[in-house]
């Protein structure tokens, strides 16, 4: 449990850097203006997949997929989506913020506990309704050079178009 | 000049997949970064609900989760002192251009935005952190899905909402 609350520490000392903590640059993301965080996280999703892969195969780490439940994920992408760009903050970044000092984020938390008991409170009603249930799937090959070729071709798109992202609008300062 | 150009997001990212993988590690966590199971959790507590068919289904993790925002919460505050950058503030510098002044209009459409985010990381089953930069590393098919849907809303309704009065 150590682990989780020095992953917090480093994740915020770390995301704080690019100002990923910050409303300007989150909605300035929203409105096509300022890529700083898309291009950190294509970086570290296009680094950790292929990271991942080879600790997974060492037999050093286990799939945690989540179930793909279309009406779900679906669903709650267009909402999640849409909280972002009224609020400025994620879920995880919601606390880094308001320890810079940013008080809006300390209301998006409360609106997020109000979310977490309202959800709570529907869940037994509303998890039928979610589905179809299509499983934990990804998109790992039987083979493992299929699995290789398939993560390296992720990874390399994502570092690419983080780098285009970057020529097209170069970071300031 | 490409060269004499800041690269922190490159630095930044680098660094922040690493942790994910060490933190996946059997030996560590067990399992990647993840965010938002900490509201629910967090909430059934306050509320007394731990006897609830979802708290039970999230114990373990929303635990975690809560630990790893508290974390969030330390580290945000330990780098704002070391770089002389805390400050109380409640309206930022773009919703004050596009929405403007009001404190009180500011912090209810957070409260607003923060249960829209949070009741969607939920519906979906992750969020920025458990969705997209861990899903993303396992190359999960419901979180490229997640990340698809959320990018389309979150443009669409950034224009929508801040577009119009630039």
């Amino acid at each position: 449990m150590i682990v989780a609350f020095l992953a917090g520490v480093v994740v915020a000392l770390l995301i704080q850097r690019v100002g990923i903590t910050r409303f300007d640059r989150v909605v300035g993301f929203g409105l096509l203006e300022d890529f700083e965080a898309p291009k950190t996280v294509l970086v570290a999703v296009g680094v950790s997949s292929l990271l991942f892969l080879l600790e997974f195969q060492l037999g050093w780490a286990v799939l945690n997929v989540k179930p793909l439940i279309v009406a779900g994920v679906v669903g709650g992408g267009i909402l999640f989506g849409a909280g972002m760009a009224v609020l400025g903050y994620c879920p995880g970044t919601m606390p880094m913020a308001l320890g810079e000092g940013s008080l809006d984020a300390g209301a998006g938390m409360a609106g997020g506990l109000l979310a977490g008991l309202a959800f709570t409170e529907a869940y037994p009603r509303l998890a039928p309704l979610l589905g179809p249930d299509l499983g934990d799937v990804n998109l790992y090959a039987r083979s493992l050079g299929a699995t290789w070729g398939w993560v390296s071709l992720f990874a390399v798109a994502c570092l690419a178009a983080a780098f285009l992202l970057d020529r097209r609008r170069p970071s300031e300062s | 000049m490409r060269s004499g150009r800041p690269r922190r997001w490159l630095w930044t990212g680098i660094a922040l997949g690493l942790l994910n993988v060490v933190v996946a590690n059997v030996h560590l966590a067990g399992r990647p970064i993840g965010a938002s199971t900490g509201y629910p959790w967090a909430a059934a507590v306050l509320a007394g609900l731990r006897d609830s068919l979802y708290f039970r289904e999230i114990d373990v993790a929303g635990a975690w989760e809560l630990l790893f925002l508290a974390g969030g919460f330390v580290g945000g505050l330990l780098g704002a002192f070391v770089t002389r950058s805390f400050r109380l503030r409640t309206v930022p510098a773009l919703w004050e251009r596009t929405r403007g002044p009001g404190g009180g209009r500011r912090l209810a459409w957070a409260f607003a935005g923060g249960f829209v985010l949070v009741l969607g990381a939920r519906l979906a089953g992750g969020c920025s952190s458990g969705h997209v930069l861990s899903g993303g590393m396992q190359l999960a098919a419901s979180s490229l899905l997640f990340a698809v849907f959320v990018l389309l809303s979150f443009v669409v309704t950034a224009r929508w909402f801040y577009g119009g009065a630039r």
